[in-house]
């Protein structure tokens, strides 16, 4: 993989956190900065390499949730094969 | 190839459902994402992101200001809003992450003038409009900005 490659993500990455730091949406000309940079670097790169952003961009994102299972400690003796947490 | 160099359609479109595909034709739709004026349409100019080329970068000036065919233009995606790069594709396509305008034109909308031709080397992916015949860069800018009223927004 090209160094062009990890400098569109890292661009990409950059635009999405100046986005969400704004509260979701830049103005045009913000946005426009970012795109015009972004543009020479997604020219610049193999189809192939595009195909790999592409492939990357469209997997569906983890979302992790807030919540934990609720564990209690059990009373195990030595040597049990009872498991030393349940679910609360 | 017919006399023209088009390829001819082995079929004809089923009707007006039918997606576009990547064939050569005086119809194609083209997108490119664009600053807005303040009438909704493109804005035009000669720096990113408006309906305009940026001269020595996006098409090459000779000594006297002429631009010439097949050298380069207006960066434009062929066929389907899905093949825009991802940091302009809207959201709602897979990978999207646009924010920027996209408007939408088709090949036969253009001014005589203009050409559209495939980037050989991303031929699905890019393409150019650009001088038909060798002009100005002014004349060309022209051109272009004259296209903003055919120029339509993508809603989704």
């Amino acid at each position: 993989m090209t160094n062009t490659l990890d400098r569109y993500r890292a661009l990409l990455t950059e635009l999405l956190f100046e986005r969400e730091a704004a509260g979701g949406d830049l103005s045009e000309e913000e946005e426009s900065y970012y795109v015009a940079r972004l543009d020479t670097l997604w020219q610049s790169l193999l189809p192939a390499e595009q195909d790999v952003i592409d492939a990357e961009l469209a997997a569906p994102e983890l979302t992790v949730s807030g919540e934990e299972l609720r564990l209690v400690d059990c009373v195990v003796a030595q040597g049990s094969s009872e498991m030393p947490r349940k679910a609360a | 190839m017919g006399p023209t160099g088009l390829r001819p359609l082995d079929r004809p479109l089923r009707s007006s459902y039918a997606r576009p595909v990547a064939m050569e034709s005086s119809n194609q739709l083209l997108f490119r994402a664009m600053k807005r004026s303040d009438d909704g349409r493109p804005a035009c100019g000669d720096t990113a992101n408006l309906l305009g080329v940026r001269p020595g970068t996006d098409v090459p000036v000779d000594e006297d200001g002429r631009v010439q065919p097949l050298t380069g233009g207006l960066s434009v995606t062929p066929d389907n809003l899905s093949r825009l790069p991802p940091h302009v594709r809207p959201p709602y396509l897979p990978g999207g992450r646009g924010k920027l305008p996209v408007f939408s034109l088709t090949t036969s909308q253009l001014a005589p003038e203009l050409a559209f031709r495939r980037d050989p080397k991303q031929p699905n992916r890019h393409a150019f409009l650009e001088p038909a015949t060798e002009m100005l860069i002014e004349a060309l800018q022209q051109r272009l900005c004259g296209s903003r009223g055919v120029w339509l927004k993508v809603i989704p």
